[in-house]
């Protein structure tokens, strides 16, 4: 199996087989754009420490191929994050958004869905004050419209109704 | 032995029957004092001695006195013992009145009967003895030996010289006491326990404990060292010392054994709370252990803590470099990902979460919490888009339900409709931005979760039988039992208006005010109605088709038929109508003529809809000869479907699907070429009117509610309650129209 040279940001060069490398669709572009040869392919917007653990996640998912279809299936459910990639999301939220960034640039979609559900989780259930203190966003309301948002999404409250 | 008894004893004996019949002396063990209490338990031999009946108290007495100089002996051979007794003394303050006063009485006993010469240096002796060492020695003897006082002083006084009488007799009984006394002294030293194990008449009245039934004799057990257990039923012997009736030593005698009685209370209390304390003790070392092992995992805890702090301020650090945050911004991390990055998150929560959380969190998250792509995947997941009830993006298939009788429920896609978008969209517009899908997302969730305003119109006198309702000009048109047909205006009803979520209105002025006008002239109920954009239809139980002008209101043509008209449709130029006498006629309303009539139903037809099935045009129709047929232009009928097992009061036809509703109180799903589908139950009673568009299906009942099915799987969503029993229905994404039997309309808002 040939091996191709991915180099990070901080130019740091790994090595990896190329059918795991292609899980990357920009990665795979790539090669079948310049075709294939010993010179690292750079990769500016990743560095070293969010490449290595990109690249541990698609050696393992090359390993362990997840059953396809269910994806499909059920695309909005949150619980379904196997194992490997549960513990894999467990970063700080820094690196989780890089590797969002990371999973981004690189088309791999299922780590992207991944990650995405990961911060997903994060929201999920939370009050609108909640999130902000999670993602440290400012509140720009003004309270007249923080005042009509809450009347307009009246009909998603439990309470209400006859 | 009865036999040697002296006669003057057995009237003794005779005198004391009585007493002894209150009497229960039983099992009778009198502890060695001495030894009571260290070996009591272990050895308890018994030693039985057989006496006369009548020398039982002579016999008690004398062990009584045995036992003392027992004790005696015991005490002088065993000083140690001493000890033991008189912790025992302390220990059973109770006893120690009952003793002084056994002292008190062996001493009269002693007096009394000279006879037991052989005891008396050692009585005397006991008597200072017993103060202190014979407490261990059983009340409850004592007590029966004085209860024997007086008998036995009585006794002695009948002999001028008991004791020598007990000597002279020379009889069984004496020798048998001496006997016993010397069994007695015999066994005092091996023994701790001593039973008197005395053999009477067979006949005797002494209660005995135990009868061992044999011949005719009992046994009275007097045993020797147990401790504190005797009793005795009857107390009727005066259980002072001697002294104690001294007013100068009553009082602190009562003192002594009061206050006795509290030192050992609070003696128990002591030990008790010492106790406690010493499990506490335990508990709080154990508490102080726990706390040194925790505080030594918080330790390290907060040493993890502070390292990961430490990562997580590097990581931020770095990536607020990497991407040009501002020392503000550098933990606000969703702003480095792009929108279609932050879509793709949202992506994966519901609806109530992007409405609830995400779109109140700011300005930017709102945009983004209402993306149309987001919500029209929303609605796609939500099968909303399904059919063609969406108005707002699809006005043209949009057509409501002005061209329809209700009591055929029929829902027509024919072209003569002047039906057009909801308006209801256009106001969740202004809500949700742009986004349209919000705001049917939201009309959906109504709609299950049973989320409404209703507005009550009155103004009927009997009931309702039809219902068409004109969404884009909001009118609401009637027929009635009462002969009439009226119009309302329904502007201002729902989202369009000030009522929200929960608000119910029953106005009758308000009704008096939406009531536009009032068509007159048929002679009985007007059971069906149907619409052109200029005229108005009514069929009725009279017999008769009534065309109005909307305009004026004034009838301008009555086709009159031979039964009564209980459905009818306009197509075209045409207008059909079912009757109840099992007939359909086609008539052209230019010329009002009939131009066809269709016959095969043998009992009424109650509902009927004109359908474009593949591009071929038919008729449907749903009889109270339980059967649907198909028609074709022609009125040949194409297909007979065999439907339900009672009357068929409501159909309708869209999309190749068939639904029929039936007194039967179910509904049934086919397709075109009488294929079951679905079967839906759940009503309680019959179902006089249905109506599906897209993926919902209501349906009226009898049984006062309107349910809400979802037409491709056959699931019940939700129930809504109605007024009485529901006649008529009809409904567009936001409204539910329906009319009841107690004459009252009711409108429901889920906008």
């Amino acid at each position: 199996m040939s091996l191709v040279k991915l180099e990070s940001s901080d130019e740091k060069v790994f090595e990896i087989e190329k059918e795991i490398a292609c899980m990357s669709v920009t990665i795979k572009n790539m090669i079948e754009d310049i075709g294939e040869s010993d010179a690292p392919i750079p990769l500016p917007n990743v560095t070293s420490t969010i490449l290595e653990k990109v690249l541990d996640y698609c050696r393992h998912h090359h390993q362990h191929p997840s059953p396809q279809g269910d994806e499909k299936k059920d695309e909005k459910r949150l619980d379904d994050i196997p194992p490997y990639d549960r513990d894999f999301c467990k970063v700080d939220q820094p690196t989780l958004f890089e590797l969002i960034l990371a999973a981004n640039y690189l088309d791999i979609k299922p780590l992207l869905d991944v990650t995405c559900k990961t911060v997903a989780n994060m929201i999920r259930g939370k009050t609108p004050e909640e999130i902000r203190k999670i993602f440290n966003i400012k509140n720009d309301f003004t309270p007249e419209e923080e005042e009509q948002i809450r009347k307009e999404n009246e009909w998603c409250e439990d309470k209400g109704g006859n | 032995m009865i036999d040697i008894l002296p006669k003057e004893i057995n009237s003794i004996r005779d005198r004391k029957k009585k007493k002894r019949e209150r009497r229960r002396v039983v099992d009778v063990q009198i502890s060695n004092g001495i030894n009571s209490y260290s070996n009591n338990q272990q050895n308890s031999s018994f030693l039985p001695v057989i006496i006369d009946t009548h020398q039982v108290q002579q016999l008690k007495l004398n062990n009584n006195n045995n036992n003392n100089n027992n004790n005696n002996n015991n005490n002088n051979n065993n000083n140690n013992n001493n000890n033991n007794n008189n912790n025992n003394n302390n220990n059973n303050n109770n006893n120690n009145n009952n003793n002084n006063n056994n002292n008190n009485n062996n001493n009269n006993n002693n007096n009394n009967n000279n006879n037991n010469n052989n005891n008396n240096n050692n009585n005397n002796n006991n008597n200072n003895n017993n103060i202190n060492n014979r407490s261990s020695l059983k009340i409850n003897i004592n007590n029966i030996i004085n209860t024997k006082k007086d008998e036995i002083s009585e006794c002695s006084n009948n002999k001028t010289d008991s004791t020598a009488q007990m000597e002279n007799s020379s009889s069984s009984s004496s020798s048998i006491i001496d006997d016993c006394i010397n069994n007695n002294n015999n066994n005092i030293y091996k023994q701790d326990q001593i039973v008197f194990r005395m053999e009477v008449d067979g006949s005797s009245d002494i209660d005995s404990g135990k009868n061992h039934g044999q011949d005719t004799r009992e046994y009275i057990e007097i045993g020797v060292g147990e401790e504190n257990e005797l009793s005795f039923d009857y107390m009727d012997i005066d259980n002072n010392s001697w002294y104690s009736g001294d007013p100068l030593v009553s009082e602190v005698l009562k003192d002594e054994k009061e206050t006795m009685g509290l030192i050992e209370k609070k003696r128990l209390e002591l030990e008790s709370v010492e106790r406690t304390i010493s499990t506490l003790k335990e508990t709080k070392d154990l508490i102080l252990k726990d706390i040194k092992i925790k505080t030594q995992f918080l330790m390290s805890v907060q040493r993890k803590k502070e390292d990961q702090i430490k990562t997580i301020t590097n990581s931020y650090h770095s990536i607020a470099t990497k991407y040009n945050l501002s020392q503000i911004e550098s933990r606000s991390l969703t702003l480095i990902l792009p929108e279609e990055v932050m879509l793709h998150i949202l992506k994966f929560l519901s609806p109530i979460d992007l409405c609830r959380g995400v779109c109140r969190v700011s300005l930017k998250w709102r945009s983004l919490a209402f993306d149309i792509s987001l919500w029209r995947d929303i609605c796609l997941q939500r099968r909303l888009l399904d059919g063609s009830n969406y108005g707002y993006l699809q006005s043209n298939e949009y057509q409501l339900t002005n061209n329809l009788s209700s009591s055929s429920s029929s829902l027509s896609n024919s072209n003569n409709s002047i039906g057009s978008s909801c308006s209801s969209s256009s106001s969740s517009k202004s809500l949700y931005g742009d986004n349209w899908y919000v705001g049917e997302f939201r009309k959906d969730n109504n709609w299950r979760k049973g989320k409404y305003s209703t507005t009550i119109i009155r103004g009927h006198k009997e009931i309702v039988w039809s219902l068409l309702f004109e969404s884009d000009t909001n009118t609401l048109i009637s027929g009635s039992e009462d002969m009439t047909v009226k119009v309302w205006d329904c502007n201002g009803i729902g989202s369009n208006g000030n009522n929200s979520i929960g608000n119910y209105q029953d106005d009758i002025e308000d009704s008096k005010k939406r009531c536009i006008k009032t068509l007159t002239g048929h002679k009985n109920g007007t059971i069906c109605l149907g619409s052109t954009p200029t005229r108005l239809v009514s069929g009725s139980a009279d017999g008769s088709l009534k065309i109005w002008d909307r305009q004026e209101g004034n009838c301008l043509e009555t086709i009159q038929t031979h039964s009564s008209v209980w459905c009818l449709q306009i197509m075209d130029n045409q207008l059909i109508c079912g009757c109840v006498d099992g007939t359909m006629k086609v008539f052209d309303l230019n010329t009002s003529g009939c131009v066809r009539t269709m016959r095969g139903h043998t009992a009424p037809v109650r509902c009927l809809q004109s359908v474009n099935h593949n591009g071929q045009e038919l008729i449907v129709s749903g009889s109270y000869d339980k059967t649907i047929k198909i028609w074709d232009m022609n009125g040949n009928c194409v297909n007979t479907i065999r439907a339900h097992t009672h009357k068929i009061n409501c159909l309708q036809y869209e999309n190749g699907q068939l639904v029929s509703g039936s007194h039967d109180s179910l509904l049934k799903i086919w397709d075109m070429n009488g294929g079951l589908i679905h079967t839906l139950q759940g009503h309680d009673n019959m179902i006089h009117c249905l109506q599906f568009k897209g993926n919902k299906l209501l349906s009226g009942s009898t049984d006062s509610t309107i349910r809400l099915w979802d037409l491709k799987t056959g699931s019940h969503i939700n129930t809504i309650k109605g007024q009485s029993a529901v006649c008529c229905l009809k409904f567009n994404d936001s409204k539910l129209i329906t009319g009841y039997e107690d004459s009252s309309i009711k409108i429901f808002d889920f906008s």
